[in-house]
């Protein structure tokens, strides 16, 4: 197929079926480089079902996602991420009983060589490798939260709801990354911490600038403010695209809405 | 000042580890079940009234925490000297080795089922892999009993890797039952073959020797002579300290966050899998460390006793080896090594209540389960071993 | 052709056996999502309850048969349902939001503590004990097939028992909560069932399924110890799982399917004796790794 040097990740036809229920129907979606784009729709939209799809964890869909020229179709979903397709989870994954650096380790294991060889023959070359992880975390938590540095070896369980999904952000940044998928990332939080995720997500792009990002969203002041272009899908279809000012004038957007 | 303080703490540390040195000696070694329960109970009790003065407390663990290598020297020059003071009681050399059997199996089992979370109820049948085939080699073909045992080591690993497929699809319930049914069914397997030695197993394995010194000679040394045993102990601690060290670096590195991470309980499947791990990766890497482990500590005691059988592999063994873990504590070193002595010393030393112990064992494990399902010591937070800033 | 009827009516005699075992696992795991590997100490406790009455009423100059197997069924039922409420009290109640692998260990150990405590407190616990027939003798033919009434009986009332259960869980109230908290245990409570007692319910039936399966185990081989429970485990859970947990029907399928491979692999593979068991297990891996929920079973799906 045609390459198009700028499109990050295309999904074309994309259907994916429970039995008889189709929870995606022919959806087409072409996602740039570097572009921040929102995807949103009442619930059961099938939103979730396609980052689903595009990770790997729903394997038997129908249709076509191109990850940089690249048919993903049936990889695991670790390979996919070695690929470069990262993401969050709308129930914010975080183990409790680790610590927040592990938490955040977790995201960049998958590219440590030999760890087994190197944790018992080689500990100069573990311990460099931890100062350099820790030193990636640390970075992140200046970006978003200084006092998060000092709770690195605490429980994940102590830190707070606004902090929980800042450290499932890095985590999935934690190793190289192409395309970034947030599901709900300010589900749970207050106004307040909301219009601050906003500007995390800013603080994302200046260090990625590549990063291509989507973002699931029910809060629209969280969609208007960071994304570009928004994606409205209803009942498993896309219904319309443009930006905010423009689909929020849709006839079809406030019908699907309104009947919610 | 602060070279006094120093002294004190040392002289300190010397003055505790030579005091429970003492306890512990005499404690195996007392036979009369009232000087016992005297003697426990008044241990109890020292513990119990320190515990309560917490400046004395914290002094006596400051002390250690001060002379770490002290410690540990001192320590291990006192374990080392176990089989001099306890050369009348050949017997507790043996259940002392026993202990590191114990202790050795159950890190393997740790890092299957504290690290990883899989379950393996088939541990017996590992062990009997292990003994068996270091049996086969050792009598029959005439292997050194060393190059024996790493292959029953070996061997294990390699009996476990066809079940790795269904390990990986199957969750919770279903695994337990696949490790479960291999250890039935090689139990009913062993019990019938005639190569294997029927039910009476095979006999007559030969004992270790290293070099043309042979286990079964006595130790002669500073005009002291060790019981026989003696060898074994000194080798199953040198095997011992080996695989604590491994297990203590693999826990605080990269692969035990990664073991952590694909654990169905204690990490999460789907989140690591979209992180990049192979989960299959490493259900093969601990499935089969531990095994080797669990292997190993079974061809060890095929030498040491020569002989291995089919009624040392029930289902009932692999949940024993399992309860050092549950009980001691998941996925924490030293929990699980104090699980298994306990589970070895206690009914050894209590023998007064002798079928009791599986009951009391078997009851314990439900009620850690209910009330405490982390174990005696939990595990801690990982912090790879930077202290504390 | 002689041997191989042989062959089936000992199959059919062991199947229906491991179906009544199995038909217990399932039905935990059906209902309440729970592996209960205790299940077949419970069996255990029905012999030896059974049994006990049995003296007590041998005692007490009852002779009669009749009377001898109505008795031992009713006093086994009794006791068996009680000690298995109890242990479903102790084990599994307070575990109900655990990790299910830490429940399937608890009720391991727990089943452990009731062979031991038969052991230790039946008298004479650790030897074989005798089992009085309590199933009426003799054979009956069928043209050229020549069946004992007993392993027809015991047969016969397997599969009655079964139906019935699979009819009670489908037709009655209790049944349809039963099957509500196998669907969903959160919303079954809040649809108003009593899921505490439900579980109660549960280890009831359980009981009595093993006190009935104990009476019938103990009259047709007459020999029985403490450790019969470590044997049938396995297996009942193996059948289970072969069947289909969670499927009723599926514990007779299974069942059969077991008692078929262990009977015809002893019969006609040389050396079988020693293979029967083995094969009958690595069957159970197999299914395990293809299709785990068993011939009958669902597949459940990974809820993401």
């Amino acid at each position: 197929m045609e390459i198009n040097e700028e499109i990050l990740i295309n999904l074309k036809g994309l259907t994916m079926k429970f039995g008889e229920l189709k929870a995606v129907n022919n959806v087409d979606i072409n996602i740039n480089k570097n572009e921040i784009v929102g995807l949103i729709g009442p619930n059961g939209a099938g939103k979730t079902t396609i980052f689903n799809c595009i990770t790997g964890l729903y394997p038997s869909y129908e249709g076509s996602i191109y990850l940089d020229g690249e048919d993903i179709k049936g990889k695991n979903p670790w390979e996919i991420r070695r690929k470069g397709i990262t993401r969050t989870f709308q129930t914010s994954r975080i183990i409790p009983n680790l610590s927040v650096y592990d938490n955040a380790f977790i995201g960049s294991l998958a590219e440590k060589r030999g760890p087994l060889f190197s944790a018992i023959f080689n500990r100069y070359k573990f311990n460099k490798e931890l100062e350099k992880e820790i030193n990636k975390v640390n970075g992140f938590f200046e970006i978003f939260n200084k006092d998060l540095i000092n709770k690195g070896f605490t429980a994940a369980s102590e830190i707070s709801q606004i902090d929980t999904r800042r450290l499932e952000v890095v985590r999935a940044l934690m190793m190289e990354a192409k395309l970034l998928l947030l599901d709900e990332p300010t589900a749970g939080l207050t106004m307040e911490e909301s219009k601050e995720f906003i500007g995390d997500i800013y603080k994302i792009k200046e260090k990625f600038p590549e990063l291509g990002t989507i973002i699931i969203e029910h809060d629209m002041e969280v969609i208007k403010g960071a994304t570009k272009r928004v994606i409205v899908l209803n009942y498993g279809e896309k219904i319309t695209e443009g930006s905010f000012e423009e689909i929020s004038k849709n006839d079809e957007v406030k019908e699907a809405y309104l009947g919610q | 000042m602060k070279k006094v303080d120093n002294i004190i703490d040392s002289i300190a540390v010397l003055g505790i580890l030579l005091m429970f040195y003492r306890f512990f000696i005499t404690f195996l070694q007392i036979e009369n079940i009232w000087k016992l329960s005297i003697l426990v109970t008044i241990a109890f009790l020292v513990i119990l009234l320190i515990s309560r003065f917490e400046n004395i407390k914290s002094k006596i663990i400051m002390s250690f925490k001060k002379n770490r290598s002290l410690t540990y020297f001192i320590g291990l020059l006192l374990f080392l000297s176990l089989p001099f003071s306890l050369r009348q009681s050949s017997y507790w050399i043996f259940i002392l080795t026993i202990c590191w059997l114990w202790i050795i199996i159950a890190q393997g089992i740790n890092i299957q089922f504290g690290s990883a979370g899989i379950i393996n109820l088939g541990a017996a049948f590992f062990w009997g892999i292990g003994g068996y085939t270091t049996a086969i080699l050792a009598s029959r073909y005439n292997f050194n009993p060393l190059i024996g045992i790493f292959l029953g080591g070996i061997m294990a690993i390699l009996a476990g890797l066809p079940l790795i497929i269904p390990i990986l699809k199957a969750r919770g319930h279903y695994l337990a039952l696949v490790t479960l049914s291999v250890v039935v069914a090689f139990g009913h397997f062993a019990n019938n073959i005639k190569w294997l030695g029927g039910s009476q197993g095979i006999m007559n394995i030969p004992s270790v020797s290293i070099g043309g010194y042979n286990f079964l000679n006595s130790i002669k040394i500073f005009n002291f002579e060790l019981p026989p045993i003696s060898n074994y102990f000194y080798f199953a601690t040198l095997l011992g300290i080996l695989v604590l060290f491994v297990c203590h670096r693999m826990s605080n590195s990269w692969v035990g966050l990664t073991l952590n991470s694909i654990n169905e309980n204690k990490g999460d499947i789907i989140c690591s899998n979209c992180m990049g791990i192979n989960r299959a990766r490493w259900v093969v890497i601990s499935f089969s460390i531990g095994n080797f482990f669990i292997g190993i500590a079974g061809a060890f005691f095929a030498h040491m006793n020569c002989y291995v059988a089919p009624q040392d592999m029930t289902f009932y063994k692999s949940l024993l080896y399992l309860s050092a873990v549950i009980l001691g504590g998941m996925d924490n070193i030293m929990g699980v090594t104090i699980g298994a002595i306990l589970i070895v010393i206690l009914p050894e030393k209590f023998k007064v209540l002798q079928e009791y112990w599986i009951i009391i064992f078997m009851s314990s494990i439900v009620l850690m389960i209910i009330l405490r399902p982390q174990g005696l010591l939990a595990a801690k937070i990982r912090n790879y071993g930077i202290k504390r800033q | 052709m002689e041997s191989l009827l042989q062959f089936t009516l000992n199959a059919l005699m062991l199947g229906s056996m491991y179906s009544l075992m199995a038909v217990g696992f399932t039905l935990f795991f059906g209902v309440l999502d729970v592996v209960n590997f205790a299940h077949s100490e419970i069996f255990m406790v029905g012999i030896f309850s059974a049994l006990a009455s049995i003296r007590i009423l041998e005692y007490l100059g009852i002779n009669n048969i009749f009377f001898l197997l109505i008795g031992a069924i009713v006093c086994s039922c009794i006791c068996t349902t009680f000690i298995n409420i109890i242990f479903g009290r102790v084990t599994i109640k307070p575990l109900k939001f655990s990790p299910s692998i830490l429940t399937l260990v608890a009720t391991l150990a727990g089943g452990v503590v009731l062979r031991y405590m038969v052991m230790l407190f039946f008298p004479h616990g650790t030897e074989a004990h005798f089992f009085p027939t309590l199933l009426p003798g003799g054979r009956i033919n069928f043209g050229k097939i020549d069946i004992e009434i007993s392993v027809l009986l015991i047969f016969l009332l397997s599969i009655f028992l079964i139906v019935f259960l699979k009819k009670f869980l489908d037709k009655t109230k209790i049944g349809m909560q039963m099957r509500a908290v196998a669907q969903d245990k959160e919303t079954a409570s809040l649809m108003g069932v009593n899921v505490d007692a439900i579980t109660d319910i549960t280890f009831f039936i359980a009981g009595i399924l093993g006190a009935i399966g104990g009476v019938l185990y103990g009259s047709y081989y007459n020999f029985v110890q403490y450790n019969i429970g470590e044997f049938y485990g396995p297996i009942g859970f193996a059948a289970a799982v072969i069947g289909g947990l969670g499927n009723i029907y599926g514990s007779i399928l299974g069942g059969y399917l077991f008692a078929i491979i262990v009977t015809f692999t002893a019969a006609y593979l040389p050396g079988g004796v020693a293979f029967k068991f083995p094969i009958g297990f690595a069957a159970l891996i197999i299914f395990l790794t293809i299709k785990p929920s068993g011939i009958l079973g669902t597949d459940r799906g990974i809820k993401i």
